[in-house]
């Protein structure tokens, strides 16, 4: 079974997951005037400036998880 | 009573508007053959009743507008193909290792490909072109005193969350120290194994598929 050591980046991991997770709870409950994901989604893929980088990130993404990380 | 024009009191009182301003708001275009009804700010996907945007009507009772995104059985096939092809491509990855030859090709071929279906998808169906991007978000910004006070709460907050994710993943690389792990440390943890490796890989490749083809424009510009 994995296990994490709880070491000063974990905690900041678990702060930053929290995060996320509220905010997306506020978002999830409804709150009309703030901008959620379907949102943000829209505006991130507006360009092919910000398509681009967004794709390009994707892509170095899969290439470190796939083919550098264990 | 009123039979005649010429015995009618209320003759020419209650004239029908010119053609011109007849039934056709502003940003409405007509196209014959297949009834094809564009408006900017309709929104949302396939068949509209026309009535249920403009109340006065020339066209039949039963018309539908038909958005060209409307699925057919041609859409239905690629959309299959496409489902076989994500689960037959992480199948295979899920037996490979991080070193191997074969998932480094299978990678760098996704993401060319993506790359050059981005471009061919995207030709003349990107929404807005960069400079209008920019400008609209420079004006945005610098008019922030007179948006609604939520965009400018979500906007904050989805700064720092990004901001702090992509942020403190970067520090943690640089270091490379055991007491900053980073996030793809955590994935590691999953991708060890077969099936993680193959769930992993296939939610890569739906977001991939979402980056490359979602929100475009539906008509060419």
């Amino acid at each position: 079974m994995t296990t994490f050591a709880i070491v000063p980046g974990t905690v900041v991991w678990l702060v930053l997951a929290g995060v996320a997770l509220v905010w997306l709870a506020v978002l999830g409950l409804g709150a009309g005037a703030l901008l959620g994901p379907r949102r943000l989604l829209p505006w991130l893929l507006g360009s092919w400036l910000s398509r681009g980088l967004v794709i390009a990130a994707w892509g170095a993404a899969g290439w470190h998880v796939f083919c550098q990380r264990p | 009573m009123w039979g005649r024009r010429e015995s009618n009191p209320h003759w020419r009182r209650f004239k029908r508007p010119a053609s011109a301003d007849w039934a056709t708001p502003p940003g409405t275009r007509f196209f014959c053959g297949p009834v094809i009804i564009s408006r900017g700010d309709m929104g949302g996907r396939p068949a509209y009743r026309y009535a249920a945007f403009v109340r006065t009507s020339r066209l039949p009772n039963r018309s539908f507008i038909h958005r060209p995104s409307g699925r057919t059985s041609r859409s239905a096939v690629g959309f299959a193909l496409l489902v076989a092809g994500v689960i037959a491509l992480s199948a295979w990855q899920a037996q490979l290792s991080r070193d191997s030859a074969g998932a480094h090709w299978g990678v760098a071929l996704v993401v060319l490909g993506a790359v050059v279906s981005a471009i061919i998808l995207g030709r003349r169906r990107q929404s807005r072109t960069t400079a209008a991007w920019i400008a609209g978000n420079i004006r945005a910004v610098r008019s922030w005193r007179s948006q609604p006070v939520g965009a400018v709460i979500s906007t904050l907050v989805w700064t720092v969350v990004i901001a702090g994710v992509v942020g403190w993943d970067l520090v943690s690389f640089i270091y490379q120290s055991p007491a900053l792990p980073t996030l793809s440390y955590f994935i590691g943890h999953v991708t060890r194994y077969r099936v993680g490796r193959g769930l992993f890989f296939a939610l890569w490749l739906v977001v991939g598929v979402f980056l490359v083809s979602g929100w475009r424009t539906e008509t060419p510009r």
